[in-house]
């Protein structure tokens, strides 16, 4: 009966758009391939020329047609552009030793294209434009071993500001995701480090008493499990450098992970009766 | 629970589970069989007891303890271990209705009759399986795991079956058998899903056509990249098509209002958190990377 019932209206929306997706992804490869593969018997102009008239003929329709896969042709001007502007900088190197800063200006196109088109797939893409100039960005206070986690905290902190001043709430979660991932990355790369393991301890606990209140406030049921996994990824680590008895650091896993869960799954029972009794 | 929490607590319970593993060996205690009464026993209790279901607890505990007591056995090397681990999978994917597991033991058949060099009947088989998932799909069940096994079966035996096929040789030529099983199949998902519409057979006609496509590659004429190029801006002509021909139903294959996911949430990081790693790669002197970036990178 119910999949009588189901069958009457059958929505394949979102099958239509992973297809979509799908062509966006091959047509981006197959144009990869091209440049990489033929550029010597093309010329790097033409190629260039090419592949930005191609860009900007998937921002011009997006522009004057109101399709419904708008989306996905912008998807595709996005990552044209981004070969074709990496494979300029590559070619004729206009902007010398600066030459990662192209990310910085991939980051600002694929920005204006997303919010002008209201496409979260190429904001994701100009954030890890912004986050690889980040982390290629060439700077004296990056000298450090603990660089990578310098970058990961200035990336976050960023996105959390550029949150802040957002307008699209659709844009909303993937800055928040991004800022706690890469604040997360940034902890725990302290944590491996020797010198700064009780630092990088200390920082991922702060940012998962973070993410675990903001969680709990704003019922994000994600925020709450990154906060468990990470702190637990950071505790173990610390402890088990710690201990050196393999007998102990096994009967020590067992017991942490079995608590990480007990507590993320109370919290969890938690969450659902709350859905329960909202519904 | 949504998938992605579901994931999370497999994944920690698998580690739980190898610590006890680890635990047991160091102590000399027979650590396959104490993880496989311990897991099970507890994983008994949690669905029984404490009502656990769907939760990835119960289904980690009873795969885990199986996989891990298979492990602890002295190896033989011979491809009858292969259908021990899809019985495994079977045996917990029907305690804990997870038709993943159904799928895994299904493609671990299939891998099975391969590794025997039976590669043909692999394919046969797989071809089969995929069938009968048709038909089976056709009719009403009543629990929704059974016909979400169907539904997986459904999309997992053609990509079982041809890699079943595809690796009986040492060099990757075109066949024409091949290609035409899987045009044929395609073009029998596609019209059992068009008629009794359903969703997953078309998706399954989708990948069954891309592996004929695969296996069409000797006969093309244009090199792979004009062929990637070609294919997916019919793809996504295709797609387009479809779409403005669905915008105004309301009966029948409609397109819907798209769900939002944690899971696509999390996805859609991933790309940052691959790109914010670059900081770990050694600066260049004097100069770019390849080409690319912001997610059609070359080395940087």
């Amino acid at each position: 009966m119910l999949a009588g019932e189901r069958r009457d209206v059958v929505p394949i929306g979102n099958e239509l758009r992973a297809l979509a997706w799908l062509g966006v992804m091959l047509i981006a490869t197959g144009a990869g391939i091209v440049v990489t593969k033929h550029f010597d018997q093309i010329g790097p102009l033409a190629i260039a020329a090419v592949v930005g008239a191609a860009a900007i003929a998937c921002y011009a329709f997006a522009f004057w047609r109101k399709s419904s896969l708008r989306d996905y042709v912008v998807l595709l001007g996005a990552l044209l552009i981004s070969a074709d502007v990496g494979f300029i900088e590559s070619q004729w190197h206009l902007l010398g030793s600066e030459w990662q800063r192209h990310f910085l200006l991939l980051a600002a196109v694929h920005a204006a294209a997303a919010y002008y088109f209201g496409t979260r797939a190429v904001l994701s893409l100009s954030i890890a434009a912004f986050a690889t100039w980040l982390g290629i960005e060439k700077r004296d206070i990056f000298s450090s071993e603990t660089d990578f986690a310098y970058r990961a905290f200035i990336c976050a902190a960023v996105l959390l500001i550029w949150r802040s001043i957002n307008r699209k709430t659709d844009f909303n979660s993937l800055f928040e995701h991004s800022a706690t991932n890469i604040a997360f990355w940034g902890t725990l790369t302290l944590t491996v480090a020797s010198a700064t393991k009780y630092v990088g301890l200390l920082l991922t606990l702060i940012v998962a008493a973070g993410s675990l209140i903001y969680g709990l406030k704003g019922r994000r049921e994600l925020f709450v499990m990154y906060a468990g996994v990470y702190a637990l990824i950071a505790i173990d680590m610390v402890v088990v450098d710690l201990i050196h008895e393999g007998i102990f650091v096994a009967f020590y896993l067992l017991v942490s992970t079995i608590a990480a869960i007990a507590a993320l799954f109370a919290i969890h029972v938690r969450f659902q009766n709350e859905r329960l009794a909202n519904a | 629970m949504s998938a992605i929490v579901q994931i999370v607590f497999f994944v920690l319970t698998i580690l739980a589970i190898s610590a006890f593993y680890g635990f047991c060996r160091l102590l000399s205690l027979p650590a396959g069989w104490v993880v496989l009464v311990g897991s099970i026993a507890i994983g008994e209790l949690l669905i029984r007891r404490a009502h656990f279901w769907r939760t990835g607890v119960e289904a980690a505990l009873w795969i885990g303890g199986l996989y891990a007591f298979i492990f602890s056995l002295p190896s033989s090397g011979k491809p009858e271990a292969i259908l021990v681990l899809a019985a495994a999978a079977a045996l917990a994917g029907w305690r804990v209705r997870n038709a993943f597991f159904g799928g895994l033991a299904m493609a671990m058949t299939v891998a099975y009759l391969a590794a025997r060099e039976w590669h043909w009947i692999a394919l046969a088989f797989a071809i089969g399986v995929a069938l009968i998932a048709l038909v089976a799909l056709t009719r009403e069940w009543k629990r929704p795991s059974t016909e979400m096994l169907w539904q997986v079966l459904e999309i997992v035996m053609p990509v079982a079956g041809y890699v079943a096929i595809a690796v009986r040789l040492k060099s990757w030529i075109s066949d024409v058998r091949i290609f035409a099983i899987f045009l044929a199949l395609a073009a029998i998902l596609l019209i059992v899903g068009i008629r009794s519409r359903l969703r997953v057979p078309l998706m399954a006609a989708i990948v069954s056509l891309a592996i004929a496509i695969v296996e069409a590659h000797d006969y093309m004429p244009v090199s792979v990249e004009v062929e990637l190029i070609v294919i997916g801006a019919i793809t996504l002509s295709v797609a387009a098509a479809i779409m403005r021909a669905l915008r105004d139903k309301q009966q029948g294959f409609v397109i819907g209002v798209p769900k939002k996911s944690d899971l696509q949430d999390v996805l859609s990081v991933a790309p940052t958190l691959l790109s914010v790693h670059a900081a770990d790669t050694p600066q260049p002197v004097g100069g770019g990377g390849e080409f690319g970036g912001a997610g059609a990178s070359g080395n940087f």
